[in-house]
């Protein structure tokens, strides 16, 4: 008999989910609504006055997880300062085997890779997914598509907290400590 | 002309076939519609309006696919085998009554007929599955010919009832006697019903059907007897099987349900909406249940539906005796 | 005139189909051919207007019996995959001419039995019917428990022997299960 109910049950559950909406989302013709902070390519940025921000430090090739970075340095005059400073003169970004852990965003010390909010379109050749230096740089046009942070806004959310100061001395013994002056607390600035 | 029977059962078998043909096909979209509907998905929805072109686009890409033969198959019967099941799964459609003129011949002995061609279609596939050289076919091959011809043991005496009752072995007399006295399943009271729920149960598992599923168990034996399949044999197969599917609704719901006689809708709209209704709770009881295990499926045949049948046919010649 | 022509078509299937059974290597082979053999009958029987036992026939013997020996076929002789039967005919001649004596026998005692002529009134189904239940009864009934012999014969033979079952008769003594003895080695 616990057969029967069973199946009963179950036949009751498919009728039911069958009137229902279907839950599908008929991506790509409907988009998701997608959380405020999220993060899923990537782009280069240029500073105010359109000079490229990346020095081609190598940090972001080196703390990368997965090893998708892959960054060639040389040192140019640059085209708005006329000053020789390093540039990147290659650099590709391997999207299929990223892992989304921002760490290159975090260690970049001139604010220059980001990550965008919209994600790559899926291709037919690996190449569709493999970003280029032209095409991290036309990603990071928009000021709109950027993400939510980069490496400045993630340095302040991860510096150390203020020390608590030290208790104001009690009255009997300030004409004793008076004269001694109050040092002055070392800054602990470590990046 | 149509007077002559040649030239009008010709006709008659090229629309049946053309119909039915076109309607296996469109059950595939059907089932997989309504199966996504079970799961909270969406069915096929790219190919054409709703999906409805799916099955062209299956069909093209069946008969493009290459067509392997395995070295060591039996060369004649391994080729034979499909046609033989679609044969056989078509065939049965001949006598059963779709409007009270449009029937492909009134045999005497339709039920006899359609119940014979039916579960002779355990038959050719396990030609197929004999003929692929495969063990596992085999397997399944053999445990689809074992739950055949058990099942039909209750098919068959779950048909006889419908015969008892209306006195009659022929498909048109039974309908008209529906006509006049009453659907089988409501009438009379419990033996009816009881019946119909036999005939249904075995037709799923004549057709293989889940919860009757296991010669072609997908998680086991790959797809059963039918695995050195491929391309268009293969969907020659699959639409065999669809088609039986469809013929036994129609056969359940002619001779339990009334066939074509019902209140003021023209009777072939009937006939379909009942075979319609029999199959969308044929592909319900798929997306649903489990699948029984081989020795689950056969005790649950010979311990409890044929004694469950014998007394029907029991009851049912008792109340043919003493109806009021 | 179709008749004859529909008959005369099958009998040549069935005849071609029955020597097929004979002759085929494969044993599996010869028994779709004798499910060609009794589809032939099932015509037949169509042709002579009797249409039950057509349908009958396919019920029974397609969808049997020729199950059955499939069954049997598969279950019993397994050479490398393959079951095939050798055909040396020795006797060549001698069997050609058992043949033909039994075909003469079988051909004399048919054509000289009076056979009843048949008389159908309303289908054939009720007539027969009704002769099984009120001139035939008794031979009815005995074939029913007939079957039911066979049936429970059936049983009795495939019925999986017990342990305790052992017969004196079978061969060899087979050692008797003994209980271990806790602690001791056998």
């Amino acid at each position: 008999m616990g057969y029967l109910t069973a199946t009963v049950q179950s036949l009751y559950t498919t009728l039911r989910e069958s009137l229902r909406t279907p839950s599908t989302i008929e991506y790509p013709k409907v988009k998701r609504v997608r959380a405020p902070r999220i993060r899923a390519s990537f782009a280069l940025t240029r500073d105010a006055q359109g000079d490229e921000n990346c020095i081609g430090c190598k940090k972001c090739e080196k703390v990368c997880p997965s090893e998708v970075i892959a960054v060639t340095m040389a040192k140019k005059p640059s085209p708005v300062t006329t000053k020789a400073r390093g540039y990147a003169t290659d650099f590709t970004l391997n999207l299929q085997a990223c892992i989304v852990c921002e760490l290159c965003v975090q260690v970049c010390p001139t604010d220059a890779i980001i990550m965008v909010k919209d994600q790559e379109k899926p291709g037919y050749e690996r190449e569709d997914l493999t970003l280029t230096m032209d095409r991290l740089y036309r990603n990071g046009e928009s000021k709109e598509r950027w993400a939510w942070s980069n490496a400045t806004i993630l340095g302040e959310h991860q510096k150390p907290p203020e020390a608590p100061k030290p208790p104001a001395p009690a009255v009997a013994a300030a004409p004793a400590a008076a004269p001694a002056p109050v040092p002055a607390p070392e800054k602990k600035e470590g990046a | 002309m149509m007077e002559n029977p040649w030239i009008s059962g010709l006709v008659y078998s090229a629309v049946l076939v053309t119909v039915l043909m076109t309607a296996i096909a469109w059950i595939s979209w059907f089932e997989r519609k309504v199966a996504g509907r079970m799961q909270s998905r969406l069915g096929p929805t790219l190919v054409g309006p709703f999906g409805l072109f799916q099955p062209l686009a299956d069909a093209l890409k069946a008969l493009q696919k290459e067509g392997i033969v395995p070295k060591d198959a039996d060369p004649f019967l391994y080729r034979f085998a499909p046609p033989l099941t679609m044969a056989l799964a078509l065939g049965t459609a001949a006598v059963i009554p779709f409007t009270p003129h449009f029937l492909g011949s009134d045999l005497d002995i339709g039920v006899l007929y359609a119940l014979a061609l039916s579960g002779m279609m355990a038959f050719p596939i396990w030609i197929a599955s004999w003929a692929s050289n495969n063990k596992y076919a085999l397997i399944g091959g053999m445990r689809m010919v074992a739950q055949g011809i058990s099942y039909e043991i209750p098919m068959v005496l779950a048909a006889l009832v419908p015969v008892v009752l209306s006195g009659s072995l022929s498909l048109g007399d039974i309908v008209e006697y529906q006509h006049v006295n009453g659907w089988f399943v409501l009438w009379p009271p419990g033996v009816g019903l009881g019946a119909f729920m036999l005939f249904f149960t075995t037709a799923l598992a004549e057709g293989n059907r889940i919860p009757f599923d296991i010669p072609e168990a997908e998680s086991e034996l790959v797809a059963g007897p039918t695995t050195e399949y491929t391309a268009i044999n293969w969907t020659i197969f699959a639409a065999s099987e669809y088609g039986h599917s469809v013929i036994t609704s129609a056969l359940a719901s002619t001779l339990f349900l009334g066939g074509w006689s019902g209140p003021w809708l023209p009777p072939l709209a009937w006939m379909v909406i009942k075979t319609s209704v029999l199959f969308v709770t044929i592909t319900w009881i798929r997306w649903s249940l489990l699948r029984l295990r081989s020795d689950q499926l056969m005790a649950l045949c010979w311990k409890y539906l044929v004694p469950f049948a014998l007394m029907l046919l029991l009851v049912a010649g008792i109340w043919t005796h003493v109806r009021p | 005139m179709l008749e004859q022509v529909a008959f005369f078509v099958v009998a040549v299937v069935m005849l071609l189909a029955a020597f097929r059974v004979v002759t085929a290597t494969n044993l599996v082979h010869t028994v779709l051919w004798l499910g060609v053999t009794l589809g032939g009958t099932a015509v037949a029987f169509i042709l002579l207007e009797a249409h039950f036992l057509a349908a009958i026939q396919i019920i029974l013997y397609t969808g049997g019996v020729l199950t059955l020996m499939l069954f049997g076929v598969m279950l019993t002789q397994r050479q490398q995959g393959v079951t095939t039967v050798g055909n040396p005919s020795h006797h060549l001649p001698a069997g050609f001419v058992l043949a033909a004596a039994v075909f003469a026998m079988l051909a004399g005692a048919i054509f000289r039995t009076p056979l009843p002529n048949a008389v159908a009134q309303g289908s054939n189904t009720r007539a027969l019917g009704v002769a099984f239940l009120t001139e035939h009864v008794l031979a009815f009934e005995a074939l029913s428990l007939l079957l039911l012999g066979a049936v429970l014969g059936a049983i009795v033979i495939a019925r999986r022997r017990d342990a305790g079952d052992e017969s004196e008769i079978a061969g060899p003594a087979i050692p008797a299960r003994r209980k271990l003895e806790i602690g001791g080695s056998r």
